[in-house]
């Protein structure tokens, strides 16, 4: 055969440029230790990498928010706690104070210590992040949740709580409502509250209201009034403020046919039943309202007021147990509401934490994958180059030899 | 006696040309368009000694035609390969590309959301959009410039085509005219067959003097004898402004002929442009539209740091500029159209273009270019006109048509030219919802009243600046029923309404039909007289509620009918370049695999093997050696003759 010779120069040298180029390309390999240079070396391959870097930096994207909400939650949950038990602590108060054997004076001292509680879970309602923004504001978190004004106290924040993204698919909390939080508390047992009538003379209170049926229950503002009936007998008679008339039922008429009252008993009218004590006086009344929202701060407050006040007569005492029931059942809400929210937070806390584990996990996993499927096997890449050099060098041998082959040809024949 | 003289000379003579021969094919032996030349020995009939025959050059017809094709291969998909290479490195850049940019405001985002009263967060975010669009500004610019390097290589190819054409045709003469030896002639031909098929690919045919005829794949002569039909570049009659085409002009004709050029590396710059640059920069454009679009509207159902209803953060997706480059006449129609093409929904835009092809004076059809089917047709005779589809709305003023006339409809043109961000002013962000809600103090139920989201900021709820048209209160009448009333007039505006405290309510739309363009949830136990109040939100600073919305605008497919997401399509973008880079440079070894082979064929029979010329030279000269002996022999017996006689 014949071999033409400028085309076997140029397929020599053709192989040299081939041998060479593959060389520079696992040299690339090895001091990237990337598997592609450039997409095109495998568009497939190319594709699912940059899925997984996708995934990846959007993972990443939420970095900064992860600190920010696991230092919020737990500023939130460090707060909650401590009210709680400030909360705990104002319930040992009351209960302290229901002891018939203290004198006017150790219901101030303990009437000084609520004031420095009340001032104490203030503080935390109007807690602050390390940004300086409100925890409990809601939305609002630039304005003070609770302000007080002539002893009222007000919630100025939003009603709608914030929430932060801390992966594509979750959010957390960001900020409570504090109206919801320390406000929005049904007083006393959170049916009804039970107030005696400032002019009371007897000792009469009512405790332990009960709702047994609902659909008998008529809401409605009652009046129990103590009358003298027509037999002479201390007797009392109910009135709603929109039910007009209630015992007894018309048409018998007030005070003459008003039923006789039992000391100790239990009265129930339009669903609501109330364990009566003490003794009345004719006279007496004790409003029954359905309960209204309280918030804690004006609860305490009324709390301060009324262990402030001294008690000198049986009514005093009546009105003074009657007061610190109601109170202690709102109390009792409140705890069990912070309770309620600290749970949540609680819980957003412990889902953020592991969110952010998942988070981790997942970048971790996912440049595993994106090392398995995208970096270079050394090994398999140093053979290869070690492979390559070694072919380079022999067809350069090879070259070698056939130009002196072409020269011992020509000397021959010269 | 004499004649032992002339063999022996004629012999000389006749080695002394062959061995000029050897030593011409051994010189040449390096020019890869050189044929070599075998002699042909015949017996001289005058005298019984030996002459040349004939010098043949080597050549076989079928295997040059097969290297000249062959070029026509590599030119193309090297061509093509070559472009692409550098297209995906500007695309693919993983540290300098959209998706960079596109990541850097996701981020930038998601941390603004942690504390939106922040104006220097505000601030970076706002850059970070900026810097966002105007990175999608360069790489279209980029890709634009890349398309103004097509068009000149294009030119001046086609120069270099014309130069190859009259050359030939040159040589075409000089052969005609040359009675002698015409080899040399026939090798330069060979290299300008080989050159003019490395830019585009021609059928040639030659002539029994050795002169050629070209003509293109369909059989339109290019050159016949010495005078060849020039090419030229036009522009393109549906893209005149970016696009240019190839014609031929006879006889004072132009016919195009870009669809006939099948490869050669003219056809490769052409692929160039059909497969990277155009759908690239529509796929950009789709993209720039989806981020724009979906900013901006979600930006308008916010409430900025001032308390106003939030306006677009970028430029309009629909502005003057925009609407009216979209649609494009045909160079040529007869008939003229004033028309504009408005985005309706960024979520059905395609990458592919349209054309409105008229086939009579009135009657139309909508082809989509990427799968040529028929999207739509119809009747125009009245305006205005409103032809719709594939998430874009085309608008007709005015027209008169004419059967044949065609408008290219392109509804992503331009956009990644012109985006960029219109709010200067970082309080511009609209990141919270313009609507709170709160329940009224002395409730007695423990119902729970939210936002839950924005759908609309143009209802007459937003009228008036920094009010809600009329804030609304939520009366309760009875646990379970309630009615809705304007807290300024205090009218009753619907109701009763039914609540179910198990399930809660959406409170809008009511069942009566009002939708104020917010959504507000209700749950809980509610109790009769309970009030809710819905109002501005006079308190926007701290509010994220839309900046969480805006965020999942980058986790959201926004693309394509659902199916991309922003960061998805321009992966796709890359992706697609990758692919067809890959192919192209796989083509383009398989190409240059194949030339290879066709040219060793033809090298085996055409091309100058120095051993074999070396050893036909070593044996040339025992000849010539010979015949000189032959010369010297016949002297020395005249000599002896001359002894004998002149004794």
């Amino acid at each position: 055969m014949r071999i033409p010779t400028y085309n076997h120069y140029l397929r020599q040298s053709q192989t040299l440029e081939n041998n060479y180029s593959k060389i520079a390309r696992y040299q690339a390999q090895i001091s990237t230790g990337k598997k592609l240079l450039i997409g095109s070396d495998d568009p497939i391959l190319a594709s699912r990498l940059n899925q997984i870097e996708t995934s990846i930096s959007r993972i990443q994207s939420y970095k900064n928010n992860e600190v920010i909400a696991s230092n919020r939650l737990s500023a939130m949950q460090s707060t909650m706690e401590t009210s709680v038990g400030v909360l705990q602590k104002i319930q040992e108060l009351i209960k302290s104070a229901q002891s018939d054997v203290l004198s006017n004076s150790d219901r101030q001292s303990i009437a000084s210590q609520l004031s420095g509680n009340l001032t104490l879970l203030l503080a935390q309602a109007n807690a602050k992040d390390s940004n300086g923004e409100y925890i409990f504001s809601g939305i609002s978190t630039s304005t003070a949740p609770y302000s007080e004004s002539g002893g009222k106290y007000t919630y100025n924040g939003a009603y709608e709580n914030s929430r932060i993204n801390i992966s594509d698919n979750m959010s957390t909390l960001y900020s409570l409502v504090g109206g919801q939080v320390f406000g929005g508390i049904k007083e006393g047992n959170g049916l009804v509250t039970m107030r005696l009538d400032s002019g009371n003379t007897g000792s009469v209170q009512a405790s332990n209201a009960k709702i047994p049926d609902q659909a008998s229950y008529v809401e409605d503002t009652y009046t129990i009034s103590f009358v003298t009936n027509s037999s002479g007998n201390l007797a009392y008679t109910v009135t709603g403020s929109t039910s007009g008339q209630v015992v007894p039922a018309p048409p018998a008429t007030i005070p003459a046919d008003a039923p006789d009252f039992t000391a100790d008993s239990t009265i129930s009218f339009n669903g609501i039943e109330l364990d009566m004590s003490g003794e009345p006086a004719v006279g007496d009344n004790i409003v029954v309202a359905p309960s209204t929202q309280a918030n804690i701060f004006d609860t305490i407050q009324n709390l301060i007021t009324l262990l402030s006040s001294d008690v000198d007569t049986d009514a005093d005492k009546a009105n003074l147990h009657q007061l610190l029931e109601e109170y202690a059942g709102t109390v009792d809400s409140t705890l069990d509401n912070v309770l309620a929210y600290q749970t949540e937070v609680g819980s957003n806390y412990a889902n953020t934490e592991s969110q952010i584990s998942i988070n981790a996990q997942s970048i971790t996993n996912l440049n595993v994958m994106l090392g398995g499927l995208g970096d270079a096997d050394l090994y398999q890449v140093t053979t290869a180059l070690t492979n390559e050099t070694a072919s380079l060098e022999l067809t350069q041998k090879s070259y070698l030899q056939v130009q002196e082959v072409m020269r011992k040809l020509l000397d021959y024949l010269g | 006696m004499s004649s032992i003289y002339n063999i022996g000379m004629r012999s000389l003579l006749t080695f002394e040309s062959a061995i000029a021969i050897t030593a011409q094919n051994i010189e040449n032996a390096n020019v890869p368009y050189y044929a070599r030349r075998s002699i042909n020995f015949v017996e001289a009939m005058s005298n019984n000694g030996v002459k040349i025959g004939d010098v043949r050059r080597v050549v076989d017809d079928s295997l040059d035609n097969s290297v000249i094709e062959k070029m026509s291969y590599t030119g193309r998909y090297n061509e093509l390969a070559s472009r692409l290479t550098e297209l995906e490195q500007i695309l693919g850049d993983k540290d300098a590309n959209v998706n960079k940019f596109l990541h850097d405001a996701i981020t930038s985002l998601n941390e603004l959301s942690t504390n939106v009263s922040s104006l220097s967060a505000r601030s970076n975010f706002l850059s970070k959009l900026d810097a966002l669009a105007r990175k999608i500004n360069s790489t279209q610019t980029d890709l634009d410039n890349r398309r103004a390097e097509t068009n000149q290589s294009l030119t001046q190819q086609v120069d270099k085509v014309n130069q190859l054409l009259s050359h030939l045709g040159d040589i075409n003469e000089q052969i005609a005219n040359t009675s002698g030896d015409k080899g040399a002639l026939l090798d330069q031909q060979y290299d300008l067959l080989g050159q003019l098929g490395e830019l585009m690919n021609v059928s040639t045919y030659r002539n029994d003097d050795g002169t050629v005829e070209i003509s293109m794949e369909n059989g339109l002569d290019l050159l016949r004898g010495s005078d060849p039909s020039l090419l030229s570049t036009t522009p393109n009659a549906e893209q005149p402004a970016t696009n240019l085409d190839i014609v031929v002009t006879k006889n004072g004709t132009p016919m195009n002929v870009t669809n006939l050029i099948s490869s050669g590396s003219i056809k490769g710059l052409m692929d160039y442009r059909a497969t990277a640059i155009d759908p690239t920069s529509r796929g950009l454009s789709r993209l720039a539209l989806g981020l724009q679009d979906a900013i901006n509207k979600q930006n308008k159902l916010g409430i900025d740091l001032n308390g106003d209803i939030g306006q677009n953060l970028f430029s309009d997706i629909n502005s003057s500029n925009l609407i009216n480059s979209r649609v494009l006449p045909n160079l040529n129609n007869t008939g003229s159209m004033s028309s504009t093409v408005t985005i309706t929904d960024t979520s059905q835009l395609t990458n592919s273009d349209y054309e409105l092809v008229f086939d009579s004076s009135t009657h139309y059809q909508l082809v989509k270019k990427s799968d040529q089917t028929v999207i739509s047709s119809g009747d125009i005779t009245s305006y205005p006109a409103t032809i719709s589809a594939d998430g874009f709305s085309m608008n007709i003023s005015a027209g008169s048509f004419t059967a044949g006339d065609r408008y290219t409809i392109s509804p992503t043109r331009n956009a990644a030219h012109e985006i960029k961000i219109d709010a200067t002013d970082a309080s511009k962000l609209a990141l919270g919802y313009p609507v709170t809600t709160s329940p009224a103090a002395q409730n007695t139920g423990s119902g729970i009243i939210s936002v839950t989201g924005m759908t609309d900021t143009s209802t007459s709820a937003f009228s008036i600046n920094k009010q809600l048209n009329p804030p609304i209160r939520i009366e309760f009448l009875s646990d379970t029923s309630y009615q809705i009333v304007n807290a300024n007039d205090n009218s009753v505006m619907e109701g009763p309404l039914t609540y179910d405290p198990d399930t809660g309510t959406n409170v809008f739309p009511t069942a009566g039909g009002y939708d104020p363009g917010y959504r507000v949830n209700l749950t809980g136990i509610v109790k009769s007289g309970d009030t809710f109040n819905i109002s501005y939100n006079n308190d926007p600073s701290a509010d994220n509620r839309n900046a969480l919305e805006m965020n999942k605008i980058s986790n959201n497919s926004i693309l394509d009918n659902g199916k991309l997401t922003l960061a998805e399509a321009y992966n796709n973008i890359t992706g697609n370049i990758s692919s067809i880079t890959n192919s192209a440079r796989t083509n383009a070894e398989s190409a240059n695999i194949m030339l290879e082979q066709a040219e060793n064929r033809r090298a085996q029979r055409s091309g100058v093997s120095i051993s074999e010329e070396a050893v036909n030279m070593a044996q040339l000269q025992e000849a010539y050696a010979a015949s000189a002996q032959v010369i010297q022999t016949a002297k020395n017996i005249f000599d002896i003759l001359l002894s004998v006689t002149a004794r």
